[in-house]
């Protein structure tokens, strides 16, 4: 059995292998996460969030002293320095950290719970399967962006209502598409065997519908993660979502914005973070469509 | 001295990928003289329909080449001709029809519109006058011409297959390649469209290359026939005599496993094994590990063309390499 | 068959179409009704579970709870929710007329805290500067990205179609709001070329904020098309006119690209809502006076009525215009809608095929 899955995977990385920027998304997103997770390492949170106000505007690559934890040190300022002299590199590593928790937990819980309630829609029909897709319907009215701006602006900025706002946002897509899969999958005579041996409903969704439909919801939680992160950080750019000095890439463009002139490294490279990031998110997602894809295997 | 309309010879294509190196045709030579018709036969992959394609130079591009050999028609090499001459030809002097009728019309064109468009392609007369003439060809293939404004989702796939045929003939070409052109076709449909072939052929003397893996499509409709296997025509000769007496085990192998109602026989004998990866072909006779009459020099030696009177075969036990058991050592 | 009797069965099978595109279309407006009462809801909802009381916010910060309680009555808030939804909905008649407004239906949601006047009037102003905005972004992306999808699909593996597609990839992933800021270094900054503020006066200052908005559509766009094309120049038809001697230019621009822009014309119009959308975070970087300044001025100002409003307002025009395009789609092209249909239907087939 071991066996198997092992082979099943060698096989879908022998696919994914194939296409070259994938692997590229891959690594980008491997060397964001080893930054994100040994970001208190290069540089500590208190550093990046307290001012230094004599540095303001440092330029890149320059050396400047700095107040660190009570000491005094010769500090490199490897991007720059923003309006308040913290260090623009340690705020992207530490905003990284931000932009990487928001995607994972606001599509964890968008495909958790629009998983299951697209599962339940798809499985049972009726008039629970009208309920819930009217529902997603309206969901998917409002446009992401607006929705998730409407949420934190009633319930007022902070982390919790981001993470709530840009989760139920990105939710109706994959009641949609989990439903859909359902749908095809259910009548298939491997279900109706299971059901025959009397299999309960949950058993039937959780061991055989679910994992024959994840393909598309894997492809479409990667992409949905770049979205997640996108949002977050426009959302923090208008001044609703992570409120400064907690370094995040949306809030540090938010603040950079008046610098334009005299300081634009403040406002090219956190942007170039978020591009990246969301450029590896794509380019994974593209790759995964290619490998997941039943069409293209052979 | 017959007419000789198409002559192939030694000609070679192969789809060269990353990967591999599928030899998908290897060095087969063809006639075909003018006003008779050619049943090319074989099994899916033989390279039957790259034959074809080789002839109009529409290999899939980048990837078909032709590697070597030559294509003389109208005494001009089809292979070192520019795409400029082959696009006078194509349509023009030899057509050819496709597969799949559901899916080789343009969705957005009407189907006067698209047999119009040869005429108009090929000739110097109006749009007018070429829609005029659509409509003839269409009422030639039985379609009335009061249909030609219709779309081709509003035709049923043997119609459509009649309006391809329309186009293949609208400019009257001297050679018609039609590639399994009722394969996709209701058993009923098949025998219309096939007589439907057949006489318009006899009717405006083109000459006929008809691909099929079905030997009763192409005995109905052909004068000769070559069987194809992996790449290389391994019999060729008049369609009564083949069908009568094969010569070669893979042409006996493809009749013994077709059913035969006034014989009486208690097994059909299917060809064992598979045709081979045109990838990875194997050394000697690429039929040799499938053929009931193998022997130690078929694993080894290529054969080569051995002709019989008006029969060409490429067999081994010909050649008086190796001991003929299928015992039909003289036709 | 006689042609009478064709003529007749065509006819009628004409009747059927144009009624079952009347019977669409009412659908469609009859399946509106109930989301756009979710999405008002909703967004009603979410007003009236905030926080902040509008009520102590309008009075002078040393007022006491009586006062507060007074306000409160006046504007109806000490209303059941239900109560306060309809209101909303279908207007509100307080004690007083300070606070009266004639409901949603009447585009009329009372006064904006802060300035005092009919939210929505500033709205409508500002509306059109919005529409010009979505306007000039979408045919930008429509004018940029076919030719540059076709190219990159005739080319396919060259240098061009590499630059085109990682351009485009660029495109998909960069944040509007940052690449607005760039554009603004870039040419206003640096080069001076355009002016870093828009207002929908000076055209020219609009071309950087259109660029930006569209950048996004463009890149997605150029994808569809060229991934479009691709498989339309792979099918059998595409075979049949190279062997009737078309020649590549008329195999492409004739043949292919027709079938090819039937998916991208679809993609198109389900982009116009989220054009109108972008527009938001666009509009703000260039301090552009539309409903997106508004929207995150009231945001800032906590000015509740106004946020609601312009809410509101942008998730009706955004249904509004999808179902439009839908409705436009199927008028346009009923031929390639039914033909639509009838692939889908095939496929559905082929999958059933297989089942058996």
């Amino acid at each position: 059995m071991e066996q198997k899955y092992k082979g099943e995977f060698a096989e879908f990385w022998k696919r994914y292998r194939r296409n070259r920027l994938a692997v590229v998304g891959l690594a980008l997103i491997g060397l964001y996460v080893i930054l994100a997770l040994g970001a208190d390492l290069l540089y500590s949170y208190d550093f990046i969030t307290g001012n230094q106000i004599p540095n303001a505007f440092s330029g890149i690559a320059s050396f400047a002293e700095v107040e660190d934890g009570g000491t005094v040190r010769r500090h490199l300022y490897l991007l720059g320095a923003d309006n308040f002299g913290r260090d623009v590199a340690g705020r992207i590593i530490h905003g990284a950290r931000v932009s990487l928790i928001i995607g994972f937990v606001t599509v964890a819980f968008a495909v958790v719970i629009g998983g299951s309630l697209g599962a339940v829609a798809g499985y049972y029909g009726r008039r629970l399967e009208t309920v819930i897709m009217r529902g997603a319907d309206i969901l998917l009215a409002i446009p992401n962006i607006l929705f998730a701006l409407a949420i934190v602006a009633a319930l007022g900025p902070s982390f919790r209502n981001l993470l709530l706002a840009i989760g139920i946002t990105s939710l109706p897509v994959y009641v949609r598409l989990v439903r859909a899969s359902v749908m095809t999958v259910k009548d298939q005579e491997y279900v109706e065997a299971a059901r025959a041996q009397g299999a309960s409903d949950f058993r039937i969704i959780l061991i055989h519908i679910i994992p024959n439909c994840m393909a598309p919801v894997i492809v479409q939680a990667t992409l949905g993660i770049a979205q997640s992160i996108l949002s977050a950080a426009s959302l923090s750019f208008l001044g609703l979502g992570i409120q400064p000095p907690s370094p995040e890439w949306g809030n540090m463009l938010s603040e950079a914005r008046s610098y334009i002139i005299s300081a634009p490294h403040t406002l090219i490279f956190p942007g170039l973070a978020i591009m990246t990031v969301i450029l590896a998110y794509n380019l994974i997602g593209d790759g995964l469509r290619d490998a997941l894809d039943p069409k293209l295997k052979r | 001295m017959p007419d000789i309309q198409l002559s192939i010879r030694d000609l070679r294509v192969h789809y060269v990928t990353e990967e591999e190196d599928v030899k998908a045709v290897n060095g087969i030579s063809l006639d075909i003289e003018r006003g008779q018709s050619l049943g090319l036969v074989g099994e899916t992959g033989a390279g039957k329909t790259t034959t074809a394609l080789s002839i109009l130079k529409l290999l899939p591009k980048p990837t078909g080449q032709i590697a070597s050999g030559s294509i003389m028609f109208k005494g001009k090499d089809l292979a070192l001709a520019s795409e400029e001459e082959m696009r006078k030809i194509r349509g023009n002097e030899i057509s050819m029809i496709f597969q799949d009728p559901m899916t080789s019309l343009n969705p957005i064109f009407t189907v006067g519109d698209q047999i119009a468009e040869v005429i108009a392609l090929h000739t110097t007369i109006s749009a007018q006058e070429a829609l005029k003439r659509a409509g003839d060809m269409l009422e030639l293939v039985g379609i009335p011409r009061g249909r030609s404004n219709e779309f081709p989702h509003q035709f049923s796939g043997g119609m459509k297959q009649r309006v391809v045929i329309a186009i293949a003939l609208a400019c009257n070409p001297s050679l018609l390649l039609a590639d399994e052109p009722t394969t996709a076709l209701d058993v009923t449909i098949q025998a219309q469209v096939l007589a439907m072939i057949h006489d318009l052929k006899t009717r405006m003397k083109t000459s006929l290359l008809l691909i099929s893996h079905d030997l009763g499509v192409v005995a109905q409709v052909c004068d000769t026939v070559a069987i194809m296997y992996a790449g290389k025509i391994v019999e060729h000769g008049p369609l009564a005599k083949v069908y009568e007496k094969p010569l070669h085990p893979y042409t006996e192998g493809l009749f013994g496993s077709i059913p035969v109602l006034h014989e009486k026989k208690k097994r059909l004998k299917p060809i064992q094994g598979l045709m081979p990866n045109p990838a990875d072909l194997p050394g000697g006779c690429v039929f040799h590990p499938r053929c009931p009459y193998a022997q130690g020099p078929c694993s080894t030696t290529v054969p080569r063309v051995t002709e019989k009177g008006d029969r060409k075969v490429l067999c081994l036990m010909y050649e008086g390499i190796i001991e003929n058991r299928m015992g039909v050592a003289d036709v | 068959m006689g042609t009478a009797e064709l003529r007749c069965r065509a006819y009628s099978h004409y009747m059927q179409k144009k009624d079952s595109m009347l019977k669409y279309i009412i659908r469609r407006l009859i399946h509106l009704v109930p989301v756009l009462l979710g999405v008002t809801l909703i967004v009603f909802t979410l007003t009236y579970i905030s926080p902040g009381n509008p009520a102590r916010m309008m009075l002078p910060q040393d007022s006491t709870d009586e006062q507060v309680a007074e306000l409160e009555k006046a504007m109806g808030l000490d209303e059941p929710f239900v109560m306060q939804y309809f209101h909303f909905l279908f207007g509100y008649d307080g004690p007083g007329d300070s606070f009266d407004y004639k409901g949603l239906w009447a585009l009329d949601l009372g006064r904006s805290y802060v300035s005092n006047r009919p939210v929505f009037g500033t709205i409508l102003e500002r509306f059109p500067n919005t529409m010009l905005l979505t306007f000039l972004a979408l045919v930008l992306s429509i004018v940029i990205s076919i030719p540059f999808g076709i190219i990159s699909a005739t080319r396919q593996y060259t240098k061009t179609d590499m630059a085109v597609t990682i351009a485009a990839l660029i495109g998909i992933s960069m944040p509007a709001f940052w690449l607005g800021m760039m554009l603004i270094w870039v040419f206003s900054v640096n080069l001076r070329w355009f002016p870093s503020l828009a207002n929908p006066a000076n055209l020219k200052s609009i071309i950087l904020p259109a660029l930006t908005l569209a950048a996004m559509n463009t890149a997605v766009q150029t994808r569809m098309t060229r991934s479009s094309m691709l498989e339309v120049v792979r099918q059998d038809y595409i075979r049949t006119a190279r062997a009737k001697g078309v020649d590549e230019r008329n195999v492409i621009y004739r043949h292919a690209l027709r079938n090819a822009l039937i998916p991208v014309v679809t993609v198109i119009g389900l982009q116009v809502g989220q054009l109108l959308v972008g527009a938001v975070l666009t509009e703000t970087v260039f301090s552009y006076p539309g409903i997106g300044t508004i929207m995150v001025d009231a945001i800032q100002r906590k000015d509740t009525p106004q946020i609601l409003a312009s809410v509101v307002f942008v998730a009706l025009v955004f249904a509004l215009v999808n179902l439009g395009v839908d409705i436009l789609y199927a008028f346009i092209d009923p031929r390639i809608k039914a033909q639509y249909i009838g692939v889908v239907r095939k496929k559905g087939g082929l999958l059933n095929g297989a089942k058996i």
